[in-house]
């Protein structure tokens, strides 16, 4: 079991000067109090960077070791930092220094810093590879999620209960871990890899004898061609596995980005709305100004239409007038020259009767049409045409799209200030990816299933060749068989001995994770328990039997902190838990609930507080005598902070 | 007998009001825009004139192919002798009116041909 004894930091965070915490060894809980902008994620950082050599930020991303450095020191120049952790581990002292210095004078980013390790176990400095083997041993870094968490990380538990989660994927994988899975699953990997090289060997033992040659080498054919598809499988297995790990980096890097997202999506949108409003707006104007050309014919069309009819009018009372003037004529002369007649003195008589000496007088003054005629032989030359409907439509519309173009163009200048601090690039490559990455997935799954039913079709050959072999078989081969047969059995042993281990941790999991769920729950006549999934989710059954589906925040903040101790409790390998303000989430009775069971979750459990959390009155009223210690991250200026024992 | 001229001007100051009015992009080219505002003064019933100090811009020929305008005129005004100076002043004194309506932003080309 890994027991914390005392931390040393100097450097790290708003730690300027060297700051000690001594953790009691005795079952029970520490208490370090501090404001915000203190030092509390800090210090959960500063074990993290001993044993890791990693330092997490929001959304468990790795932050720059640049960035840890006392800003206080840096300012005067003084870069680099600290952390010592001293620790028992089954009975033996351990001292951890992890040393950032740096390399340059003034260093800018993180590869301008050298880290600097030292193990020492007892009296003795390991070397580089022994010390790693041995940090690996005493805290894997895959598993360092059940130690050292917040209340952001406790939230990615209920991702257990979603089958396709790949968040779930990796907790459940750590859980495995932890639990100890992996040793036998070692152990049947490397056994079916025994049994299937003596199913080999058995095949061409009988490949040499002529009785049995043919169904050898038939075997050797097959089991070749298992193996080459076991071979693509795995490289298969191993794509998907490359592929799930890119698809949750970039489903974590789209939350993050969400906002951004959504604001690139709308200004993607916007400039594509745009772009086609600018392209209507040519095309309107094309055919606006097309309709402009003629619109003078428009404009005239009222008063050419007024001409014409006064120069028909003007024809008409030219005409009449020359009618009359040839009637005079030929009264006067006896003679009408239109149709070459002579007039009797009747005809001329009734003739003077209807032209007036008045009339005959006007004709004289404005004879000849030609005037009028040509000016209405020039009105008829002109195209009457009324386009102007057409032109105050393709206006209105064209007002209309100038009017949204420039909406448009507020509004992309308004998203781009809004994705100033943003990289659109990214986020946009980040979505193609996804999208790309979905799909590979999707071929891998499938060519995935077409192999393993390619290779469930060879075993049942080999299966049925290997009947044959046995009846026909030589002393020889028998012998190569019965050993092939042997490691089967034993690979077959540890694969139910993997389901049977797998089914009695989930089995003790659940029961613990139960324990201490109603132990924490505020709803303890309503809940009865806890049951567990394949993937280690914990579902909250109802004392009517019926699994509880609309979880609360606050509930799915006990279920996983009923977790973490059920794993504790259940896992070959044990240590502290350190937690970092876990109860934003949950109201004041579940708060107390949780920190009177903390002593039940862990041996040794450091926590992590503000007083506005937990004051310091109802954390001694809670633990009692299992309270071991407390200190307070006092603060000294923006950038500094001291640790001090509250006695 | 005044001789007609062959080519049709406009005045500094007209020029600048057609510059004016072909950034508005109702228009496909100039030649349009002196038309448009031809008919627009002989709407207005601007009286026979001539319009002295132009600078060329277009051919006669050019401007009214069809020979429309120049029938029109001879229909219209059937005093003139020198149908493309009728023109020309036409077209100088179209565009002032023109331009005088389009300096507010209310009125458009459908606004023009109310």
């Amino acid at each position: 079991m890994l027991q914390l004894k005392r931390l040393e930091v100097q450097g790290f965070g708003p730690f300027a000067d060297p700051q000690v915490i001594n953790f009691p060894t005795s079952p029970g809980v520490t208490v370090i109090y501090g404001e915000n902008m203190r030092g509390k994620t800090s210090l959960l950082n500063a074990i993290r960077y001993a044993f890791f050599g990693t330092v997490l930020g929001r959304g468990s991303r790795p932050r720059r070791l640049h960035t840890i450095s006392n800003r206080d020191l840096a300012a005067e120049g003084r870069f680099g930092f600290t952390v010592t952790l001293e620790f028992n581990y089954d009975g033996q002292e351990y001292e951890l220094v992890r040393e950032c210095r740096p390399r340059v004078a003034t260093p800018t980013c993180d590869q301008d810093y050298a880290q600097d390790v030292m193990l020492r176990r007892g009296v003795s400095a390991l070397g580089p590879q022994e010390r790693e083997r041995a940090l690996q041993m005493i805290f894997p870094s895959e598993v360092s999620r059940f130690f050292l968490f917040d209340g952001e990380l406790l939230q990615e538990y209920e991702e257990l209960l979603i089958n396709e989660s790949s968040t779930g994927r990796r907790i459940s994988e750590a859980i495995e871990r932890i639990l100890g899975l992996p040793i036998l699953k070692r152990g049947r990997a490397h056994l079916t890899q025994l049994f299937e090289e003596a199913d080999r060997q058995a095949a061409k033992e009988a490949s040499r004898h002529q009785e049995t040659q043919a169904l050898g080498t038939a075997l050797e054919q097959v089991t070749e061609q298992k193996e080459a598809h076991r071979k693509e499988l795995t490289r298969l297995q191993n794509q998907l596995e490359d592929l799930n790990d890119q698809k949750a980096e970039v489903e974590q890097r789209l939350q993050s980005q969400q906002k951004y997202a959504s604001i690139l999506e709308n200004l993607d949108a916007a400039r594509a709305r745009l772009e086609a409003a600018n392209g209507e707006m040519g095309s309107v104007r094309g055919e606006l100004q097309r309709a402009m050309a003629d619109a003078w014919r428009s404009l005239l069309r009222e008063s050419v239409r007024a001409a014409r009819e006064a120069a028909q009018r003007d024809v008409k009372g030219q005409l009449n007038a020359l009618v009359l003037s040839l009637r005079q004529e030929a009264i006067a002369d006896g003679h009408c020259k239109t149709c070459d007649q002579d007039l009797s003195q009747e005809v001329r008589q009734r003739l003077k009767t209807t032209v007036s000496a008045d009339v005959a007088k006007t004709v004289e003054e404005t004879f000849g049409v030609s005037g009028a005629m040509s000016r209405l032989a020039d009105l008829s030359k002109f195209q009457e045409m009324d386009n102007s409907g057409e032109v105050r439509q393709l206006f209105r519309r064209l007002r209309a799209l100038e009017m949204e173009t420039v909406t448009l163009k507020d509004t992309i200048a308004d998203l781009q200030a809004d994705l100033a601090e943003s990289n659109p690039e990214m986020l946009r490559s980040t979505k193609a990816s996804y999208g790309e990455i979905i799909e590979r997935i999707s071929i891998v799954k499938r060519a995935i299933e077409n192999e393993e039913k390619a290779i469930g079709e060879k075993d049942q050959s080999i299966q049925r060749l290997k009947r044959k072999l046995e009846a026909a078989g030589s002393p020889n081969l028998r012998a190569t068989q019965v050993r092939a047969k042997m490691l089967r059995d034993a690979a077959e042993v540890f694969s139910s001995a993997i389901e049977r281990y797998k089914s009695d941790l989930r089995v003790r999991v659940e029961a613990t994770a139960s324990r201490l769920f109603r132990l924490m729950t505020t709803e303890k006549q309503d809940y009865d328990c806890l049951t567990i999934n394949e993937g280690y989710g914990l579902t909250i059954r109802h004392r009517d039997g019926r699994a509880e589906d609309a979880r609360s925040a606050g509930a799915e903040h006990v279920v996983a902190l009923a977790l973490m101790g059920a794993l504790q409790h259940n896992a070959p390998l044990r240590g502290p838990i350190v937690m970092d303000s876990p109860f934003g989430r949950l109201d004041e009775e579940h708060t107390s609930n949780v920190i009177r069971t903390l002593p039940e979750m862990a041996e040794q459990v450091v926590l992590l507080v503000y007083e506005a959390e937990v004051g310091k009155a109802r954390m001694r009223d809670l633990l009692g005598s299992r309270l071991l210690r407390e200190y307070q991250l006092d603060r000294i200026s923006s950038r500094r902070t001291s640790v001090r024992e509250i006695k | 007998m005044e001789r007609d001229r062959e080519t049709i001007g406009l005045t500094p100051e007209t020029q600048a009001m057609l510059a004016n009015i072909e950034e508005r992009g109702w228009f496909m080219e100039g030649q349009d825009i002196a038309r448009f505002c031809l008919a627009y003064a002989i709407r207005a019933k601007v009286p026979e004139g001539t319009t002295p100090d132009t600078e060329t811009r277009w051919a006669a020929g050019n401007f009214d192919k069809t020979g429309e305008i120049r029938a029109l005129l001879a229909a219209l005004y059937p005093a003139c002798k020198t149908p493309v100076r009728l023109m020309e002043h036409l077209v100088n004194e179209g565009l002032r009116l023109v331009a005088a309506r389009v300096a507010s932003s209310s009125v458009g080309p459908a606004e023009l041909m109310d």
